[in-house]
């Protein structure tokens, strides 16, 4: 609210001011500005009185919507009062102070996990930096939102960015209740619908058919791709339907669905058109088999979601190749056995000798499914080196592998200590591939523990910058309970600072990964 | 053996947010060699980027420490971290230990140094003066430093009185550069007080919407400069008050002979013993190179208040740590005033701590607010005066803070962070907050539950470093 001598000050003063306020203070203030000196001094030594009077009155805040949000969530405090098991070991503070300070995806998830796991709580303080955290990392929130506990999911309510962790739909409902699909985020949503799709999936498709016209593309591409689960015979006409969707996204995401379903109309077409591409060579005695692509597209192809026209960006090949290879990879990877007799094996030595080898390899990992695990570890073996670029190298490798079971994937890391001086570029990959709460096989981190020491004793890590930051971010990763083989590595011969930075970084993250595990909780 | 240095009190002696951040990383064993303590003193040898580990030490009577690294920070981060690591009672350094030969050399070393100033204090204070002449040289200062003053605030009260002839609405940029170019005149008229207050009240012509806010301060600072060329007839604790926020430092020394011999009084200046609580601190960095430490304690026997206020130029030496929450047993002395808040400590030691919070004082809002009102009645110039509210909800009120008590709201100066923390303390509930009040925002320093219920909490406390919103 402006005072009433705002005005004047703004304007200036050249005359005597008119008297502002009532009682002791309009006569003190009166005192002032009648004093025989010059009107903007009398005027200015008012203002600085007047903003004593306003300082000895304490003037808070007019108390506005006092009672609106002031009650706290009673039932749950109660509760958070009775059951909340808090961290309070000053020890056990330290080091997750230490971990949240660090910010680094896996050792926050390690230790929310290990707070979870052991049903326990991270004390007050860090409750505010950990949902922060969580709103940038949805993969960090599972673990988080039972490490804050009551207290941190009630604060979580008052605060919009931090709605993910938030108690109200999350506690009221258990996890079938249908109020998840009509009022839930778009998380809760996706988590019902997924549950769904395992136990009762022509239900899920009959919701998801139900509510499609009211999704947006983005939405619609989530629950699409969530049709994989428990994918069948029964879900044809719905995807059918969606091959009219207005997002190519979703077009394309379909046709892989139909592609994959046994004996759909859609699947059988696209084998019929892949057919006479894969032929028997005609003169030889010995049985081969030659592979071509299409000179033009058929009619019918661009309905089936078939793109005609070669993108710029493709490296596939040719306008030829291109569209051999979206054949390729519509097509289900037991189709080739059948039609051919080939062994899984045969087949990768087959295509590597082929020139359309691009279009069937990246057809084929496109087309593999988390099922084909025997196609994925030969995919895999096929380095590809000098088929695909670095780029498409990697992100192919890494699609694949994400596909294979955890148990699987882990019988790859055995791969590694070849690449502990050499190739960083694979090392990084099986970095990115492990997920969050996965770590390496005891042995094999015991293994590599010692050899990381091993190795910077013969001054194998100078220069190798982005080699020693891939063994940074595995440091994340070793099984903890390997973390106790660690040892300093003696003096290194070349040893800088950098080196030396480089180590001491190391050994901080399995020092306090190893604090973690001697917290007491 | 006892947790004596706490985790607050070593965030408290950081210089700066970075040096704390880097110890912080350091805080953990596998940084160090050698580590160790005793009732004396910590050390430990910390790997750093060298070839040689840096050997670091604290002597543990003054929390003062050396370190063999280059940098100019002090503490250095690896006294910082040795010290969080010494608050965690981290084995090795939760047993006594016997120091190696270079902390015993050190530690002798200040201990040869303190006994030779001692010697030497003594050998002054045994030196036959001439009081008269002493009186007479004092004097011939004071009046050579009011001169300067009076100079200098003859030339603001113009500038200001100019301002407001001209009329605020055109007061732009340029203004304010002239402004700050007042301000820094007034250091050199020895009125550094009148500069800050001068530069305060700047700040707020950022945007128009505090404008009136700093025709306000302006009114202030004018009003002292109107005092400081009236000062022979002001009373003496309103010359004292005055003198305060000019910025004239009182020697310490100075103040205990004063107070010691009685002549204090009419000034305001006087000691007090109490058992003192300390009820929140705060640091805050001015101009990045001067920093401010304010520990507010409260005697729970008289139920006064002390501010004890340090200074520190380029993060270098705060002086000992104040535990928060810590009880200290002892006199403190009052600076002269009208309002006895700033006072320096004669003898306190610490007396208890413990992870459960003392008692606080049970002070009814109304009579909280009744004696801020009577604090800033009695002296303008106060730049905050504590307030302890009981009965106050945390909430968030738009995009500002607020703390809600039953019969008002009070507006937080506090990052969003902190704010967050405090919520998570308060789960809700009303809490008993201690708090700044500037006369428009409370800066907050801890909060406790009256309950019983939340004790296992403790205290919601920490040493906000220029932790402005």
């Amino acid at each position: 609210m402006k005072a009433p001598w705002v005005k004047d000050a703004l304007l200036g003063v050249h005359k005597p001011a008119v008297v502002w306020g009532e009682g002791a203070i309009g006569q003190a203030l009166q005192r002032i500005v009648a004093q025989p000196i010059e009107p903007a001094l009398a005027f200015s030594q008012a203002v600085g009185a007047w903003e004593a009077c306003r300082l000895a009155a304490v003037t808070p805040l007019v108390a506005v919507d006092v009672k609106s949000g002031l009650a706290p969530d009673g039932d749950a405090l109660a509760q958070f009062k009775a059951v909340e098991n808090v961290v309070n070991d000053a020890q056990a503070r330290h080091v997750l102070t230490q971990v949240l300070l660090r910010n680094h995806a896996a050792l926050n998830y390690e230790a929310f996990d290990l707070l979870a796991r052991n049903d326990v709580h991270l004390p007050y303080d860090l409750v505010p930096l950990a949902l922060e955290l969580g709103q940038r990392s949805v993969a960090l929130r599972e673990p988080l939102i039972k490490a804050v506990g009551l207290l941190g999911r009630w604060l979580a309510g008052l605060n919009p960015e931090w709605q993910y962790a938030a108690s109200s739909i999350r506690e009221a409902l258990d996890d079938d209740d249908e109020r998840l699909w009509n009022e839930g985020s778009l998380a809760q949503r996706e988590a019902f619908f997924k549950r769904c799709r395992q136990n009762q999936p022509q239900r899920a498709a009959e919701m998801f058919e139900a509510e499609v016209k009211n999704l947006s593309a983005k939405e619609r591409l989530v629950f699409v791709s969530l049709m994989s689960v428990g994918l069948a015979l029964e879900d044809e006409p719905l995807l059918n339907t969606l091959l009219s969707d207005r997002s190519k996204e979703v077009r394309a995401q379909v046709c892989m669905l139909l592609a994959h379903i046994p004996g759909s109309a859609y699947s059988e077409q696209v084998c019929s058109w892949l057919a006479p591409l894969v032929s028997q060579a005609k003169g030889t005695q010995k049985k081969t088999w030659e592979c071509s692509a299409p000179a033009r597209a058929d009619e019918a192809w661009a309905k089936a979601g078939i793109e005609v026209k070669m993108p710029t960006y493709t490296d596939i090949g040719g306008e030829r190749a291109w569209l051999l290879y979206q054949l390729v990879r519509l097509v289900p990877l037991s189709w080739w056995h059948q039609h051919t007799g080939m062994s899984v094996d045969e087949l990768i030595a087959w295509a590597q000798k082929s020139d359309w080898s691009k279009a069937l390899i990246q057809g084929w990992s496109e087309s593999a499914t988390a099922q084909d695990t025997q196609w994925i570890c030969a995919l895999l073996s096929f380095t590809g080196k000098r088929v695909f670029n670095e780029y498409a190298y990697q992100q192919r490798v890494l699609a694949l592998m994400e596909m294979l079971p955890v148990e699987a994937r882990r019988s790859l890391w055995a791969q590694l200590p070849k690449a502990i001086s050499a190739d960083e570029r694979s090392l990084q990959m099986y970095i990115e591939i492990c997920p969050l709460g996965d770590y390496l096989p005891e042995d094999f981190s015991r293994m590599l523990l010692l050899a990381i020491s091993h190795h910077y004793e013969k001054g194998k890590f100078k220069d190798q910058y982005r080699l020693r930051e891939s063994y940074r971010e595995l440091a994340y990763l070793f099984a903890p309970q390997s973390l106790q083989v660690w040892r300093t590595p003696a003096c290194s011969v070349n040893e800088s600072d950098s080196l030396r930075e480089w180590l001491n970084d190391f050994e901080q993250i399995i020092e306090i990964r190893k604090q973690l595990y001697a917290m007491k909780l | 053996m006892a947790a004596m240095v706490t985790r607050e009190q070593v965030i408290a002696l950081a210089p700066d947010s970075a040096s704390l951040k880097s110890a912080n990383g350091l805080a953990s064993l596998g940084k160090w060699g050698s580590m160790g303590a005793d009732v004396q003193a910590v050390w430990g040898e910390c790997k750093g980027s060298g070839a040689r580990p840096y050997q670091t030490q604290v002597d543990l009577s003054e929390l003062t420490s050396r370190c063999s690294c280059p940098s100019r920070k002090f503490p250095c981060k690896h006294a910082l971290a040795l010290l969080l690591l010494y608050a965690q009672q981290v084995e090795p350094l939760a047993t006594t230990g016997s120091a190696p030969q270079w902390v015993q050399e050190w530690l002798a070393a200040r201990k040869e140094r303190a006994a030779k100033k001692e010697e030497r204090v003594a050998a002054k204070a045994a030196a036959p003066v001439d009081p008269k002449k002493q009186a007479q040289q004092l004097a011939k200062r004071q009046n050579a430093r009011w001169k300067n003053i009076e100079s200098g605030a003859q030339e603001l009260s113009r500038w200001i009185t100019d301002h407001f002839q001209r009329g605020f609405a055109t007061f732009d940029q340029a203004q304010q550069k002239e402004g700050r170019g007042m301000a820094a005149r007034m250091v050199d008229a020895q009125a550094p007080g009148l500069g800050r207050l001068l530069s305060d009240a700047l700040e707020l012509f950022d945007g128009v919407s505090q404008q009136q806010q700093g025709m306000e301060k302006l009114g202030l600072v004018q009003l002292l400069a109107s005092a400081a060329l009236r000062k022979d007839a002001l009373s003496p604790k309103r010359l004292a008050d005055v003198q305060t926020a000019l910025g004239w430092n009182w020697e310490k020394e100075d103040l205990l002979g004063q107070v010691q011999a009685g002549q204090g009084a009419d000034m305001g200046a006087y000691s007090l013993k109490d058992r003192w609580l300390v009820l929140g601190q705060c640091i805050e960095v001015r101009d990045s190179r001067l920093t401010e430490r304010r520990v507010w304690l409260y005697g729970l026997q008289s139920g006064q208040y002390a501010l004890l206020l340090d200074f520190a130029f380029q993060g270098k030496g705060l002086g000992s740590a104040w535990a928060s929450q810590g009880c200290y047993e002892g006199t403190v002395v009052y600076y002269p005033g009208s309002v006895p808040l700033r006072a320096l400590s004669l003898d306190l030691t610490l007396v208890e701590f413990s992870d459960e919070p003392v008692k606080w004082p049970h002070i009814p809002l109304p009579q909280a607010v009744d004696s801020v009102a009577q604090r800033f009645a009695q002296n303008p110039w106060l730049m905050q005066v504590p307030l302890l509210l009981e009965g106050v909800i945390i909430r968030k009120g738009g995009e500002t803070w607020l703390a809600h008590s039953a019969e008002a709201v009070f507006e937080l100066t506090i990052k969003d962070l902190s704010a967050w923390q405090l919520m998570a303390y308060s789960a809700g509930r009303p809490l008993a907050l201690f708090a700044e009040w500037n006369g428009r925002y409370l800066n907050p320093l801890a909060a406790s539950h009256l309950d019983e219920g939340f004790k296992s909490l403790g205290v919601w406390s920490y040493v906000s470093q220029g932790d402005k919103a």
